[in-house]
């Protein structure tokens, strides 16, 4: 039991190391997602060696607990893309932080609409943001830490995929709008997305993503209460 | 070797950065996050500490990786997969929808704020 965490650890580090080669053998689409990729990859290996879920996921510990360390690390996203922020502080908050707090909000409104079951609907109130941040959101109040995830990842890839179709196909001029709504909506898959083509506007996109994932933060925790009341 | 102990000071920094964080939200009870905590206070640090940028190799590997920590939360989904699947069509018209709405409201907003760019 004692060498469970070290493969554990070592697998997932392997396969996800794979995985990243296979979606930049593929061109990196944003449906080959490297954690999503790795994910079924774990899955697979799983369910063939007859490992049981639970035991994967005690071993695992480590490599989920670093988790908080590397959201740490993502202040480093802010620092290296603090000259696009300076040169228009005012526009680029408004729009990330307006444009959290609509997906915040559209989402919420529409699970509660659509009369989805409690546990969606609390997983659903993190999708905008980013996987780290939704964990840790759900970590910290006690929710349902791996639908959140799941539909944080699955946002990411949805918006990599549609968002450039739509803002092309309604002809939005501003590249850094652009570049910023592609981060808050898509986040680190959107960003990825949009690194390969303009190191700028991935960067605007890459600050978009980390700040939208702290007002998340911020707001989420103390709401919990009133977002998940029935 | 040189290029592992280049890694050494930022991972440590961001592992005590992420547990005070942590102590610190425990013991005020904040309800947010202990890492997120952790983040603003090494954001501040990279901002007003020029040898903190020593760090930046070390923070970097930890960014670089992230996707692996994730593959733990994600394996813990087949338990809520019944219920997922239940819901599956509603879930995915509200993922596509609020996705779009989001990414035009953050555009919208950035041409009304006065942004140029």
């Amino acid at each position: 039991m004692l060498f469970d965490p070290i493969i554990a650890c070592t697998a997932v580090l392997l396969l996800f190391a794979g995985a990243r080669a296979v979606s930049a053998r593929v061109g990196h689409p944003p449906w080959a997602s490297p954690v999503l990729l790795a994910t079924l990859a774990v899955a697979v290996g799983l369910a063939v060696f007859g490992i049981a879920p639970a035991r994967f996921a005690a071993a695992a510990t480590p490599l989920r607990w670093l988790l908080g360390p590397a959201l740490v690390a993502l202040a480093l996203v802010i620092f290296d893309n603090r000259a696009l922020l300076r040169a228009e502080a005012r526009p680029v908050l408004i729009a990330v932080i307006g444009g959290t707090l609509i997906g915040l909000a559209s989402a919420w409104g529409l699970a509660v609409a659509l009369g989805l079951p409690p546990l969606l609907r609390a997983a659903l109130t993190t999708k905008t943001v980013t996987t780290p941040f939704s964990v840790a959101i759900m970590t910290a109040v006690g929710g349902p830490v791996a639908l959140a995830a799941a539909f944080s990842v699955l946002t990411g890839v949805i918006g990599a995929l549609l968002v450039p179709a739509l803002f092309r196909w309604l002809g939005i001029a501003s590249a850094t709008g652009r570049a910023l709504g592609l981060g808050v909506s898509a986040h680190i898959v959107g960003t990825d997305w949009q690194m390969r083509r303009d190191a700028r506007a991935g960067g605007l996109s890459a600050l978009a993503f980390v700040l939208a994932g702290l007002v998340a933060a911020l707001l989420v925790p103390p709401l919990w209460g009133w977002l998940t009341a029935a | 070797m040189r290029g592992i102990w280049a890694v050494v000071p930022g991972l440590l920094l961001c592992v005590g950065l992420a547990l005070a964080g942590q102590a610190l939200a425990a013991a005020l009870q904040l309800p947010v996050p202990g890492a997120v905590l952790g983040l603003l206070a090494y954001l501040l640090l990279l901002l007003l500490v020029p040898a903190a940028r020593h760090t930046r190799a070390g923070a970097a590997l930890l960014v670089r990786w992230i996707g692996a920590m994730l593959v733990p939360a994600l394996i813990g989904l087949h338990a809520a997969l019944p219920l997922l699947a239940a819901a599956a069509l509603p879930v995915m018209l509200l993922l596509v929808g609020t996705t779009l709405v989001t990414a035009l409201a953050t555009a919208w907003l950035y041409r009304l704020a006065g942004g140029r760019g």
